[in-house]
């Protein structure tokens, strides 16, 4: 039994320690409240119990509906539960646990059960039949809102009132029908017209029980989309309390309203008819809310007046009247109608020249006015953001009498969305609003900040994506629902494709070569045939996404694009393989040099598989077909990336979270790559794509956790990538989703904390300062990795980089990378030695600058066996770099064998000694030789690093080891780092007049309070960047979870954000530094600007202006970064309709954590 | 090597009826004289099932019904296409009760 019970505990040890708190994704809470109209908080008899059954997409609703409405609710959000890799991790979210929630929950006593958005069906049959069996004997009642799967059920729908109850009075029609609404419910709606908006109500009796189902779609986003949702919940609160039975103390009708009237100012009094008990202390208020959920008038009348009120003059339009009802000054009742109001201005329409604005560009047109008037009067053109409806720029514009039609230019205009709402209002002399008409702008945003925020995913849901903005930055996602997502101020990234090279199983032809697959046998990227066919799929996609007119940041390609090297034999596929050998051997000559073949031309040089070249020993045709599939992987992405910039010229192309194939080659013709995570590759990004976007994707569940941090940090301190991509933002009911079902965020708050201490500063001033420049070289040879897998004798180039990178990494030296492609960076005089590991294989080309290096002084450190292929990986005769590492090739060659290691070496009066128990060797061959070449020097280690650093003796540290082989080389440690901590890192950038040092350490780590020290060349004034002065020293002190002490929290000192923070960076300067020295005005009239000057600032610091509202609250959004080498005058603009009061500025700059506070009065 | 293999595979699919139910935790300690208890447990809770589905079965059974109740009463999974065992004792008495509350759901509310 032990081991039975060993095994036991240790499956089920491993899955509950790997399960993450799930509430997020099921649990809806009221901690995130968001403004809203005030409807029924005040009835005091209508508090309900409320079981309510929905999805994470729609959960939010319940939150909602709480702000409006006194509701005792509880929730069973999502369906009945799985066990797949993602919620398997997730505690709440077996089948197991959801069926155990539901069962408790329905314990409980409701009065209604509301199904929001979520199938009746999503339920189990017993507890089906267990609701339906309780609202037929009237203990519980329900609410079906936009779900129609209890219609099979006909014995529980056969009494349909056929009268609306009263409440149904207290509304007209105003219910747009959506848009992606069922045809069924379109005609129904149409066809029960006269019933008007209450023909979304059907309302039944099934036995003592009440049912109601409520045909409402979500309204499509726009900027009447908040005033529609306002009545949705109208709609869908009184529907409740029918169903729950509540009896309201009044009741109240309008017949005028109710039938949609359209005042003109001949008779605008309109008459409300009231039914209950009681009604001699009942008063009624009138709210008219515009389309745009703005409220215009409150209007109050009473039995005094008969219950009377006359609608005012507004412009001509649509409007809502809310009405309350009041009793004693409580609330009794309320509802909705609509009206519209005809102002004799006739139909007001705008013409624009284009609804896209690009940047520098004006909205321009013209207004078109149906009846002209006889006065002359006033257009007012106003710009409203999307989706925050704020007011930013006006614009007036004399409208002469008479005048059918008036041409506009909206210059200095100003809008910080994607998209805004045009408003074109006409003012009488009397300052009375005539008429309005709107148009929706776009304006193109395709920047990619410093630090690049984007998601997967866009989410469609406006309460969402405003939280995603508000608390992380998210202002770009994959997909997106276009325009709605976009008005959401959300730019889309186009998930255009998914590009692979795959294969046939049975001819081995290649196919599968993403969305655009055409043949699916014979699908060779190079064939005419396929190329025009995928062209076309691309036209169609652009022209109908219409990209160009949103403004795209990137495109991507796909994610987890993959090649396959069994592909490439098809009968298409011969014909380009032949290319391309023709292509890369110019002559059948040079082929047959390489290959060791006699073919009369390339026509007659057969495409064999890679097992026939490889066990014919032919190398460099094996590797010719690899390269082939690798050719064909980058010229497919390329060839989509030039079709989509046929339709977009600005448009960035690349693909995240892709296998590499050949990196350089691949990413060549892109502008944007998310590599897979990994040392050596992610380096390899670094060094040969620092300029384009470089995204991983993060958000798993290996980051969850208390005490987790986000692994953006790391990557982005070693600088490997330079954004953000998170995994994932579009549903609120996934285990991935940065926010949970109710839009809490679903991680820690430490998380999230560090998360926005890159999103504000730290990320742009890691992308903005550049490492420092290294005087060390590491080979990238791709080839040598692959020829590592042909020969046992060739070690792999992964071995030996891998220990070297950890070794440069915990010491804070910087290194560059050198391929076959990049060679001229040897001719750079600052690098001083050259690291080439399992190099096997080493081009002519590669051979010459190698040497050339070396004769000009340099240091090339070998491991082993380099040189012994060339380019073509064509075994040589005589080594290519013999004159520097001896003239080894593959016939006098052994297998590496383990054996003890124990070289003492002098080097340019360096002393370099290694002892080592174990190392993986060449068997005959001495350690360490050197050999002295022109003015420099060769080194062959003749062993690997990985095993000879782990057995390494304590007398010869390793690190010591290769410290003094840079040290003989004239490139020695700048830095002496002690970090007791495994996985710690030190990187050093240079800035302008500064150095920036960042360490990190893992969670661990910092949980154990991990403290350590950097020894810097000489003496600095040493500031933490975010944080303030530390002091004058030449060592800075590293303390990963600072502790205020009992002194500290006496003296009120507070815990400063990154005091507890795995990445710690620290900017080092010559002179003491001082608060940022810049101007702006104190006051500005909302509407207007103030203008900060940073020009007093030198150049290329990162500034971080941090907002705060006259309410204390900071306006995370509004917070802005830039870096003073791009922006030295910086405008904030103030929205008309913002809150008046002072605002308070924190400008920081993020080197020196020094900042200046300051007040700007906004009237 | 058989014993234990026995013993094995008894002992997860106890787990697996006691983590269905949402019976087990990690502090769930299933003492040994307490197996053969759950396995009568989980084989009457089955046989009471199965009577209670052919009792309320209409006739003459919907050619749905028949085929699921046929591959539940073989031990197989209702929900897989083909002859696909189910994954357990207790997932088969699970499906049997679905089962029951879909014809009772039918027979008083269709």
């Amino acid at each position: 039994m032990k081991l039975l019970s060993t095994l036991l505990v240790f499956s089920l040890g491993l899955s509950a320690f790997a399960r993450h708190d799930g509430d997020f994704m099921r649990l809806v809470t009221r901690e995130n409240p968001t403004p809203h109209l005030s409807w029924a908080q005040d009835i005091p008899s209508a508090s309900l119990r409320v079981f309510f059954v929905s999805n994470g997409q729609n959960a939010r609703a319940l939150a909602e509906l709480a702000q409006r409405m006194n509701i005792d609710y509880t929730e069973f959000i999502g369906n009945m539960g799985s066990t797949d890799v993602y919620n398997g991790a997730m505690t709440g979210t077996s089948p197991a646990e959801r069926s155990k929630e539901l069962s408790d929950k329905l314990l409980k006593d409701y009065d209604v059960v509301v199904f929001y958005n979520q199938q009746f069906s999503v339920l189990p049959s017993k507890e089906r039949y267990f609701i339906l069996e309780q609202v037929q004997k009237g203990k519980l009642n329900l609410v079906l809102f936009g779900d129609w799967s209890l219609d099979q059920y006909k014995k529980v729908l056969k009494d349909k009132l056929p009268d609306l109850p009263v409440f149904a009075n207290q509304f007209s029609e105003p219910i747009a029908i959506p848009k992606d609404a069922k045809e069924e419910l379109k005609k129904e709606i149409a066809t029960e017209n006269s019933l008007g908006s209450k023909s979304v109500f059907s309302c039944y009796k099934f036995g003592e029980g009440r049912i109601v189902k409520l045909k409402l779609g979500n309204p499509e986003f726009g900027c009447e989309w908040k005033a529609a949702f306002e009545n949705r919940m109208a709609l869908f609160m009184q529907a409740m309390l029918w169903a729950g039975k509540t009896e309201l103390p009044a009741y109240f009708s309008s017949e005028k309203l109710a039938g949609n009237p359209v005042f003109n100012g001949s008779n605008n009094d309109v008459s409300f008819y009231l039914t209950g008990k009681e009604l001699s202390n009942v008063s009624i208020e009138v709210r008219i809310r515009n389309l745009y959920d703005g409220v215009e008038k409150v209007l109050n009348c009473s039995a005094k007046d008969g219950f009377k009120v006359t609608i005012p003059q507004l412009a001509s339009g649509k409007y809502y009247a809310d009405v309350f009802v009041k009793k004693g000054g409580s609330l009794a009742n309320f509802g909705f109608y609509n009206f519209s109001v005809d102002s004799g201005v006739g139909k007001i329409s705008i013409a624009l020249s284009s609804d896209s604005i690009e940047k520098g560009d004006v909205p321009k047109g013209q207004i078109r006015i149906g009846k002209p008037a006889k006065d002359e009067m006033t257009m007012r053109l106003s710009m409203f953001d999307s989706p925050y409806g704020r007011l930013w720029a006006i614009k007036e514009i004399k409208v002469p009498a008479n005048t059918d039609k008036i041409d506009f230019k909206f210059d200095n205009f100003y809008n910080p969305t994607i998209a805004g709402t045009l408003f074109a209002e006409f003012v009488n002399d009397k300052g009375e609003i005539l008429d309005r008409s709107t148009k929706t702008l776009y304006f193109p945003n395709r920047e990619i900040e410093d630090y690049f925020i984007y998601g997967w995913g866009a989410n469609a849901d406006p309460f969402a994506s405003a939280q995603l903005e508000e608390l992380f930055g998210f202002k770009a996602g994959l997909n997106g629902r276009l325009p709605a997502t976009f008005l959401m101020n959300q730019r889309p990234i186009p998930y255009s494709t998914h590009i692979s090279i795959g294969v046939h199983p049975k001819t081995g032809a290649t196919t599968d070569i993403g969305w655009g697959n055409v043949a699916k046998y014979d699908d060779c990227i190079y064939n005419p045939e396929v190329r025009k066919k995928v062209a076309e799929q691309i036209k169609e996609f652009m022209e109908k996404g219409n990209y160009k007119k949103y403004g795209v940041p990137i495109y991507s390609l796909g994610d987890e694009n993959t090649l396959n090297f069994a592909a490439g034999f098809g009968p298409e596929d011969a014909k380009y393989f032949r290319e391309y050998l023709s292509k890369k051997y110019k002559d059948i000559a040079s082929l047959n040099r390489e290959w060791k073949t006699s073919y009369p031309d390339f026509n007659a040089v057969p495409n064999e598989k890679s097992d026939v070249t490889r066990k014919a020993g032919n190398y460099p045709a094996w590797n010719d077909h690899y390269e082939f599939i690798e050719q064909m992987y980058a010229d497919w992405h390329a060839f989509w990336a030039d079709e989509i910039k046929k339709y977009d010229r600005y448009a960035k192309v690349g693909a995240e979270g892709s296998s590499a194939g050949d990196i350089e080659r691949t990413i060549e013709k892109l502008e944007f790559w998310g590599p897979y995570r990994s040392l050596i590759d992610s380096e390899a990004m670094r060094a040969f794509a620092g300029n384009k976007i470089r995204t991983i994707w993060y958000g798993y569940h290996g980051e969850r956790g208390e005490g987790k941090s986000p692994v953006v940090m790391l990557d982005m301190l070693n600088g490997v990538i330079n954004g953000l991509g998170w995994f994932q933002i579009d549903d609120c009911s996934s285990s991935m989703c940065i926010i949970g079902a109710d839009h809490r965020p679903s991680f820690p708050s430490y998380f999230n904390g560090l998360l926005n201490q890159m999103r504000f500063g730290l990320g742009q001033i890691l992308v903005s300062t550049p490492l420092e420049k290294p005087n060390i070289a590491v080979y990238w040879s791709h080839l040598s990795d692959r020829a590592s897998a042909i020969d046992k004798r060739c070690v792999s180039p992964a071995d030996s980089t891998a220990i070297l990178l950890r070794f440069f990494y915990r010491n804070g030296i910087n290194f560059d990378m050198v391929s076959d492609r990049t060679l001229e960076r040897l001719k750079n005089k600052d690098i001083k030695i050259f690291f080439m590991d399992g190099a096997s294989v080493v081009s002519d080309k590669a051979a010459e600058a190698i040497k050339n290096f070396v004769k000009d002084g340099g240091t090339v450190v070998a491991d082993m066996n380099p040189g012994l292929m060339n380019g073509y990986m064509r075994q040589m005769e005589k080594n290519q770099l013999s004159e520097l590492f001896g003239d080894q090739t593959f016939d006098k060659l052994k297998v590496p064998a383990i054996r003890k290691l124990d070289l003492d070496k002098e080097l340019n009066g360096v002393k370099i000694k290694l002892d080592s128990a174990k190392a993986n060797c060449n068997p005959d061959s001495e350690f360490f030789i050197v050999r002295d070449y022109g003015k420099g020097k060769a080194i062959l280690l003749n062993f690997t690093l990985p095993i000879a650093e782990v057995t390494a003796s304590q007398q010869t540290p390793f690190d010591d080891f290769l410290g003094n082989i840079l040290l003989s080389a004239g490139a020695p440690m700048k830095y002496k780092v002690e970090i007791p901590a495994e996985g710690a890192i030190v990187r050093v950038r240079q800035g302008n007049g500064f150095e920036l040092i960042g360490a990190h350490v893992g969670d661990k780590s910092v949980a154990e309070d991990a403290k350590g020290s950097i020894k810097i060349p000489s003496v600095k004034y040493i500031y933490k960047c975010k944080s303030g002065f530390l002091g004058k020293s030449d060592t800075i002190e590293l303390d990963f979870n600072k502790h205020l002490s009992f002194w500290d929290r006496l003296s009120g000192k507070k815990a400063m954000p990154l005091d507890k923070s795995p990445l710690q960076l620290y900017a080092l300067f010559d002179t003491e530094q001082f608060p940022p020295d810049f101007t702006v005005e104190k006051t500005v009239k909302l509407g207007g600007a103030v203008e900060f000057d940073f020009s007093k600032v030198p150049a290329d610091r990162t500034l971080l202006i941090q907002v705060f509202s006259p309410d204390g609250k900071e306006m995370l959004k509004r917070n802005l970064v830039l870096n003073t080498a791009k922006i030295q005058k910086c405008p904030f603009h103030f929205a008309f309709n913002e809150m008046p009061g002072n605002y308070k500025f924190s400008v920081m700059d993020v080197a020196t954590g020094l900042s200046k506070d300051l007040m700007i009065s906004a009237d | 090597m058989k014993p234990l293999s026995t013993l094995l595979a008894l002992f997860l699919g106890l787990s697996a009826i006691a983590w269905d139910n949402g019976e087990l935790s990690l502090d769930s300690k299933i003492k040994p004289e307490e197996i053969p208890i759950l396995v009568k447990k989980a084989e009457e809770g089955r046989a009471s099932m199965l009577e209670k589905v052919k009792k309320e079965m209409p006739s003459p059974a919907p050619k749905y019904y028949a085929e699921r109740l046929e591959k539940i009463e073989k031990g197989l999974n209702p929900d897989a296409k083909g002859q696909v065992r189910a994954i357990n004792h207790n997932y088969n008495t699970k499906q049997l009760e679905a089962l029951y509350w879909d014809i009772k759901l039918d027979k008083d509310f269709k």
